[in-house]
């Protein structure tokens, strides 16, 4: 008996979180989905986040992509949810400036969330990008953003750059 | 005993209300090739020369006569030569006088660098900024076998990656 209710105990939360844990890899490169229609988080690519410049001129000016991705989730009906993003650059060797690139909302279906107007400075550590109010129901939002490469000031090393831009969804 | 089970069977009942967090990720590339740029301005077109038998004797300074202006995304170093071994004669006189008669260097700096047709350093970057800007200092020694006349000589700077 005594077994039997601590083994029920331990089981119990793992049950309940199999229904929102994250779905495993990304199923193919540069549009990494935490999701299918069975998770609450969505990306979708439209246009991809690739950057090259062909003169130095070009290091002064911001380089945008637009509309470059789509971010969709299920916002809760009784709490705040929240998106921060995070970027990891893969060649550790070089040093990148810190807010290199940032994220610029270009449209949203939601009216009701709170969303900084000014680009977001992307960072290795997570920055809030979107939060969406309670809804009742189980609405789902879209906002689409623009990947912005910022104007340098300070040399970055030639080389060839990829990043991960991850996005965390949280709902308390 | 039975409240000692109740607590276990509650916690773990709390625990999928305490939160949880779901990942997507975007995947992208900033491609950055080696890119460097000079350009080089001086004013009234840089006409240099002696006026008297004092500065003839004793040589000429001219300060911040060349601007210089860096964009690069790495380090660099730019060099100067003359495009020819020897001045060349504008109006009569032969052209006898060689380039190291001028010689260059940053105005913050103390030490000339004497000009010929050979590539020299003449300021490496001592920082990591993309733009620097420098202006030149440039003094001109006495050319004791020259006849009197014009002399013509270009410079050419070049920046190349270190």
């Amino acid at each position: 008996m005594k077994k039997i209710i601590f083994l029920l105990s331990l089981l119990l939360p793992a049950a309940s979180h199999a229904q929102v844990a994250y779905g495993g890899p990304p199923a193919n490169p540069g549009n990494s989905n935490g999701v299918g229609n069975s998770y609450d988080i969505n990306v979708q690519i439209n246009n991809p986040a690739y950057f090259t410049y062909t003169n130095v001129d070009e290091l002064l000016q911001p380089k945008v992509v637009t509309n470059a991705f789509q971010l969709s989730f299920k916002a809760s009906p009784h709490e705040n949810t929240r998106v921060f993003a995070q970027i990891d650059f893969s060649n550790k060797r070089r040093l990148v400036p810190e807010g290199w690139l940032s994220l610029k909302l270009f449209n949203t279906t939601s009216n009701t969330a709170i969303i900084d107007n000014s680009p977001v400075a992307l960072s290795s550590y997570p920055m809030l990008l979107i939060t969406q109010p309670p809804v009742p129901g189980n609405n789902t939002y879209s906002f689409v953003y623009n990947v912005i490469l910022n104007p340098l000031t300070k040399h970055v090393r030639p080389d060839n750059y990829n990043f991960t831009i991850k996005f965390t969804m949280t709902k308390p | 005993m039975i409240f000692r089970y109740t607590y276990i069977i509650l916690l773990s009942l709390l625990l999928p209300l305490i939160g949880y967090s779901q990942n997507a990720t975007v995947q992208g590339n900033v491609s950055m090739p080696s890119l460097i740029d000079l350009e080089v301005t001086y004013p009234n077109n840089l006409q240099i020369g002696f006026d008297n038998l004092e500065e003839f004797a004793h040589g000429k300074e001219y300060r911040n006569c060349i601007n210089l202006s860096v964009k690069s995304n790495c380090p660099w170093v730019v060099s100067v030569k003359s495009r020819d071994n020897m001045f060349s004669a504008q109006s009569s006189g032969k052209s006898i006088i060689s380039p190291d008669i001028i010689s260059l260097k940053e105005s913050r700096s103390v030490a000339y660098t004497p000009v010929s047709n050979v590539l020299t350093p003449l300021i490496i970057s001592n920082n990591d900024d993309v733009i620097n800007q420098y202006t030149l200092d440039l003094k001109m020694a006495t050319p004791w076998n020259a006849e009197g006349g014009q002399y013509g000589l270009n410079l050419i700077f070049s920046i190349s990656a270190q």
